[in-house]
């Protein structure tokens, strides 16, 4: 039963994750965003039904009822895939902060992913942006990353609460900060040294 | 090809059984996407409810398939299409004879 083990493995193993290394904080969107798309689907489920209602006499007198039946089922193979398509990218595009580095990736389709890293010595500032009443209400929105040098800035989008994160990203920082003086990683010296 | 040769070539079974390739691989895709690099538990419980409920809606289609006479189906289109215009008009010219 080995390979039911993806069903209780770690929880927030991924891959290149360092034996030294701790998830602090492993982000998704806020639930809000896809809440509008499940709406979407949700209508897009009742739409067969509401045509057979409307529709229903028509199509029962032609006799073509089974053949109607037969495309409102091959319309919901269709409306699964898309909704799982939706959800696969809602889930994939994802932050993780560890105690050593952050991880941005992105998702953009099946064959456009993005995977970007920083790490925790880098960050120079971070700046929240919650606009908007919905936003303010459910607590969420973006955080942005100022790095040193001239890199694109890291933007954490839709976040649940991104003030939340922001300390603790900022207690992760000087945590590393203190433990890495002069930006050398400690663990990978050990190992070196034991080999 | 004689036009025997075309009436014989099932088409609406081939168009079907397209669907249905096409179906599966993006189902594959979905799948790998969610367990290669979903991370946490998460992805995997979903990547399992969406396997289980594609297999589900499958059989009903392929099930709703098998009972459908594509034969019976050109029947429902008479009204529409005149098979008599086709045989009075030139293909090549458009002059109908």
């Amino acid at each position: 039963m080995k390979y039911l083990d993806i069903f209780n493995f770690s929880k927030y193993s991924f891959d290149g994750i360092k034996s030294y290394e701790n998830v602090i904080l492993y982000l998704n969107r806020h639930w809000f965003v896809m809440f509008g798309k499940f709406l979407a689907f949700g209508l897009l489920l009742i739409v067969p039904f509401v045509i057979y209602a409307v529709f229903g006499e028509a199509i029962v007198s032609m006799g073509i009822d089974n053949l109607f039946w037969l495309i409102v089922s091959i319309y919901f193979l269709f409306w699964w895939n898309s909704l799982f398509y939706a959800i696969t990218m809602y889930l994939l595009d994802s932050w993780i902060v560890t105690d050593h580095r952050i991880i941005d990736s992105e998702q953009k389709g099946f064959f456009s992913r993005t995977v970007s890293e920083l790490s925790l010595s880098r960050i120079q500032d971070i700046s929240t942006h919650i606009v908007g009443p919905l936003t303010t209400i459910l607590d969420f929105g973006d955080l942005e990353i100022q790095t040193a040098g001239a890199e694109p800035k890291f933007v954490f989008k839709e976040i649940p609460g991104p003030n939340a994160v922001k300390s603790k990203i900022m207690v992760a920082h000087n945590e590393f900060v203190s433990m890495h003086k002069g930006d050398v990683e400690v663990h990978e010296g050990i190992g070196k040294g034991l080999m | 090809m004689s036009p025997d040769i075309l009436s014989k070539i099932p088409v609406g079974q081939i168009i079907v059984g397209a669907f249905f390739v096409f179906y599966w691989i993006q189902a594959f895709f979905i799948i790998y996407h969610l367990v290669r690099f979903g991370i946490g538990v998460k992805p995997k419980v979903v990547a399992l409810i969406y396997f289980v409920g594609a297999i589900i809606l499958y059989t009903l289609v392929s099930s709703g398939v098998s009972q459908l006479s594509f034969d019976g189906l050109a029947g429902l289109f008479d009204g529409v299409v005149n098979p008599d215009f086709m045989r009075e008009v030139d293909p090549f010219n458009m002059i109908s004879k």
